[in-house]
């Protein structure tokens, strides 16, 4: 656990809004390298999703995923004042933005600025700030002083501390999907120390872009054709105090949540009925999404090549695409002994 | 300028939220150095909360200056402890609700424990994105509610993370820098002037409760009857979407605000005392009120003589205030020059 939650703060705390993945990607690279099979391959596609194969004949074929993307801002223009316009990338509710700590790629930082609430009109004070109406603040006097330092299509992302906080929760940004990634990178160094003879053809995909709705990840499962896909994921909840109980989705800490469908994908019911008794068997918590919303990277798995039969498990995530997204650590432990526990299984999947 | 630098930084991360300043006093005076404490001649404070620092003249018979910042922020107040280690609160002082989803702040219980404020994600609110009430805010702990309500009482307070941030060209954003520039600026300009060149008796007041209705500083004015007060506060700097003419600019120096509610004698003469100096300053037309300390402590007691200098500050009353701290080594710079020279009079 407590590694699994080490990896899990250095990755979240990496630089890599979608389309920029590659600090992310060489960072979870050098965890795994040592920890290589002789008989697996280590390597880049072309539009740089990393992957682990562990190569099994005769077997089914299973990917495990989860996308190393995260959401962030990009540059669109340099005022005359020395401040930056910018665009969003990945979907935003920008209600979260005004006043937040900023960090550009190359360590520059700043803070997203709005108008004063004084100079606001009463009526208009209930009108949710446009990211027309802001801009990035990093201290610069003047357009050619800021040119030096920033371009048109650099990224930000948000700059707030990794908190762990109350009783086992996790404050942080680009926890959608860093997580995913610490649990797959935990598996593979367990698979190595604990000599774990997998019943599958198995893939680990490393995918970018997720945020954008037009993922990598399409490319990954044709390169891949899986039987089978397990897509690691962060979902939208809102187990809060005072929202009805079918609207809060699913609860932190319950384990992670098992779709049976969402926005974009039915999911496979033998899968997820398989990964049920898994855990039931196991005794590991799991849930299932009271609610249907939100979508990722599962609808494009299960539409690439000839089809395939995917599983969504995810950590239940409040305030999610916001600097501060909160998870509970239990959940995260839950994910990746389900996912272990399809693994070691004594009866895999035909 | 490393000094304004070290002592703002430690300024701001004291939560003085409206009404609570005096629980915060030691904290604020371990921010001078033993040296700077004896150079003083009175440290005290008051029934309401003030902050009152003393340095007087070695003359005899000097006239008084009462130099006054607030040291209250704006913030929370916890109203009740709910389930699944909600808080629900009310607002302290001017809060802006359009700012606040997602924010980090802390809670000032038995402990100071981390939250975070709540929002709720766009596919799962009826519909368009809509800025909260207060009312429908909660601060998010992350503990159970019988745990929670260990810590944490209705009534406790809650700030916003400081989250000092250094930028560019001496440029810091962190929370709470209203008022704690102009704090900072009487306390660096107090603990450094020499004694023997003071022209008046001098009166730094750190203030309270400006943010729930700039209550403090007039009862301080009311005992002390100064000759002469001066109000510090911040203003609009210049920024995306302010106009000009309601704005001054960050790192040309504070600004002498020229309004209905000020002494005109008194504000025509700092004029002159800083264009006579290369002060930097500039001018902010207040017709009517200055919406700063000034407007009570103008009217307290038997009238006082009162002038308003401000600090030009961007995205006011947000978590993430702006400001250059050039502009306040130059707010330190013009009390040097009003208290060691007979001209304001």
């Amino acid at each position: 656990m407590k590694e699994l939650l080490k990896l899990n703060k250095d990755l979240c705390t990496l630089f890599g809004p979608s389309g920029n993945e590659d600090l992310i990607s060489e960072r979870i690279k050098e965890l795994i390298t040592p920890y290589k099979l002789d008989n697996a391959e280590l390597f880049f596609d072309k539009v740089g999703n990393l992957y682990y194969h562990i190569p099994k004949e005769n077997a089914p074929r299973l990917m495990i995923n989860a996308h190393m993307d995260e959401v962030g801002f990009m540059v669109t223009s340099i005022q005359g004042d020395g401040t930056l316009s910018f665009g969003t990338v990945g979907g935003f509710d920008t209600i979260i933005l005004p006043s937040k700590k900023v960090i550009c790629e190359n360590g520059l930082r700043g803070v997203i600025l709005s108008k004063p609430i004084h100079l606001i009109s009463r009526k208009a004070r209930k009108k949710p700030i446009e990211v027309e109406d802001l801009v990035i603040d990093i201290g610069a006097e003047s357009k050619e002083e800021a040119e030096k330092l920033v371009s048109i299509g650099d990224y930000f992302t948000f700059d707030l501390p990794y908190v762990e906080f109350g009783e086992g929760l996790i404050c942080s940004k680009a926890l959608d999907d860093r997580l995913g990634c610490a649990i797959m990178v935990k598996l593979i160094m367990d698979i190595k120390d604990q000599k774990i003879d997998i019943p599958y053809d198995l893939y680990f995909a490393f995918t970018c872009r997720e945020e954008l709705g037009y993922s990598s990840c399409f490319g990954a499962s044709e390169r891949i054709k899986p039987d089978y896909a397990i897509i690691i994921e962060s979902k939208a909840v809102s187990d809060l105090y005072g929202v009805s109980e079918e609207r809060q989705v699913a609860k932190l800490g319950n384990g992670g949540v098992i779709s049976f469908a969402d926005c974009g994908t039915i999911f496979d019911r033998d899968l997820i009925k398989h990964i049920m008794a898994l855990c039931e068997n196991n005794g590991i918590k799991y849930q299932v999404n009271q609610y249907v919303s939100g979508g990722n990277d599962s609808a494009n798995i299960q539409r690439s090549a000839g089809g395939a039969k995917v599983s969504v498990i995810s950590s239940a995530s409040r305030y999610i695409h916001s600097s501060s997204n909160v998870i509970h650590k239990t959940d995260i432990e839950s994910i990746y002994k389900t996912v272990l526990s399809v693994l070691t299984d004594k009866n895999p999947l035909k | 300028m490393e000094k304004i630098k070290q002592r703002l930084e430690a300024l701001c991360k004291i939560p003085t939220v409206s009404g609570h300043e005096s629980l915060y006093f030691d904290q604020i005076l371990n921010t001078l150095t033993e040296e700077e404490k004896n150079s003083l001649d009175e440290i005290k404070n008051d029934s309401f909360g003030n902050l009152i620092l003393v340095k007087k003249s070695i003359k005899e018979n000097a006239p008084t200056l009462m130099l006054d910042a607030h040291l209250d922020v704006i913030g929370f107040m916890v109203t009740d402890v709910c389930d699944g280690g909600f808080l629900k609160v009310a607002s302290v002082g001017g809060i802006d609700t359009r700012v606040l989803p997602a924010t980090h702040v802390y809670i000032n219980g038995k402990e100071r424990i981390f939250g975070v404020i709540t929002s709720t994600p766009p596919h799962l609110r009826k519909g368009e994105s809509s800025v909260p009430d207060v009312e429908d805010l909660m601060v998010d702990t992350g503990y159970s509610k019988e745990k929670l309500e260990e810590i944490v009482s209705i009534g406790d307070t809650i700030s916003f993370s400081p989250m000092y941030t250094p930028l560019l060209n001496n440029y810091v954003s962190a929370t709470g820098l209203d008022d704690k520039s102009c704090a900072c600026a009487i306390l660096d300009f107090i603990t450094s002037v020499d004694k023997k060149d003071l022209e008046y008796n001098v009166y730094g007041v750190l203030s309270a409760q400006e943010e729930t209705g700039k209550w403090g500083p007039a009862r301080v004015a009311f005992d002390l009857d100064p000759d002469v007060a001066i109000i510090t506060d911040v203003n609009f700097a210049k920024q995306k979407g302010v106009a000009d003419d309601e704005s001054i600019e960050c790192g040309k120096g504070p600004s002498v605000d020229i309004s209905s509610l000020c002494n005109r004698k008194l504000t025509k003469n700092l004029i002159k005392l800083f264009k006579d100096n290369d002060l930097d300053f500039q001018i902010i037309c207040e017709p009517g009120r200055t919406g700063t300390n000034n407007d009570a402590v103008s009217i307290s007691g038997q009238g006082i003589r009162t002038a308003v200098l401000s600090l030009p500050l961007k995205a006011m009353h947000t978590p993430s205030e702006v400001v250059k701290l050039d502009d306040i080594k130059t707010l330190s710079r013009a009390f040097t020059l009003i208290a060691t020279s007979k001209e304001a009079l």
